[in-house]
């Protein structure tokens, strides 16, 4: 791929991102190719030595703060005539709805995502407190009831307790996963709002 | 490692290279490159987040008939160089005691 046909290829991907960071964006790439063509290498060499331009968007993408991306989407280059004015405020109701339902949707998924991490590092906790609390109960059954039973008792208590570790571990492979997930659906977002036109 | 710890190892890595003068973005891939894989796609984000933090400024200058950008580090980059020496001091201590207990282990 030439130089050329590599920035037209990253203005295209990067539509919809504040002006100024696709400016500084392609400053710094065109940079980067002519530095490594001025070094010896040929055009094409250099172009796919910087990198895929999917993988700079990604990184650009991820870097890039959603109340940026909000403000150059709801920024206008010209004044909104009087026409227009009156059908945003005979519109509110329908529109303001709409974004408030949107931002609550997100918050939802923001919250459930954390409180699923929450509940998986309490599973952990409950075998080791539940498992720790059956042992010491353990000792008032057998001596108000039967031995038998209260050995059965601190048989499943250390059961719980032996539970605990491995649990933690699995708990936290999962909440780690789950955090990934999140991550990757907030960048889905972001590139989505990119894309997309308000 | 860590992608927080790392994004934070890169950004000191970065200031490093321009501690001691001016520098540029391909320069500054050389001269790490011996010590850490560094991309462009991920050179790029750093240098911003550092000049949006104030550890660097940026000027232009004409190169062979282009622009080509330089990077200067700031007061508050050479202190956060300053701060991370400190801190990898008590990350050292930690690193031979964790390695005491392994040996302690083996032996």
């Amino acid at each position: 791929m030439k130089k050329t046909d590599f920035l037209v290829a990253l203005t295209v991907k990067l539509k919809g991102f504040p002006e100024e960071d696709v400016k500084k964006s392609l400053e710094f790439y065109g940079e980067m190719i002519d530095e490594r063509i001025e070094d010896g290498m040929p055009e094409e060499e250099a172009v796919a030595a910087v990198g895929s331009v999917d993988e700079i968007v990604s990184q650009i993408t991820a870097n890039t703060p959603m109340v940026q991306l909000l403000k150059q989407k709801l920024t206008l280059n010209r004044k909104l005539t009087a026409g227009e004015k009156a059908l945003l405020i005979c519109g509110s109701p329908l529109w303001l709805v709409l974004i408030i339902a949107a931002l609550a949707c997100v918050f939802a998924l923001y919250v459930s995502l954390w409180a699923g991490v929450v509940v998986l590092y309490a599973i952990p906790v409950c075998f080791g407190v539940g498992g720790v609390g059956g042992l010491i109960y353990s000792v008032f059954v057998g001596i108000g009831s039967t031995w038998g039973s209260g050995l059965a008792f601190a048989g499943a208590s250390l059961i719980l307790i032996g539970l605990a570790l491995p649990a933690y571990y699995v708990c936290k492979f999962t909440a780690k996963a789950l955090i990934k997930l999140g991550v990757f659906f907030w960048q889905c977002i972001k590139k989505a709002f990119a894309k997309k036109g308000v | 490692m860590d992608i927080q710890m790392k994004r934070g190892i890169l950004d000191i890595c970065v200031l490093a290279a321009i501690k001691k003068e001016e520098s540029y973005g391909y320069q500054i891939i050389k001269e790490m490159k011996p010590y850490v894989d560094i991309s462009e796609s991920t050179l790029y984000p750093i240098l911003r987040r550092l000049e949006a933090n104030d550890c660097l400024t940026v000027r232009s200058a004409e190169h062979n008939g282009r622009l080509r950008r330089y990077y200067t580090i700031t007061q508050a980059g050479k202190n956060r160089l300053k701060e991370f020496s400190e801190e990898w001091k008590e990350m050292i201590s930690i690193y031979q005691f964790v390695m005491k207990g392994e040996e302690d282990e083996k032996n």
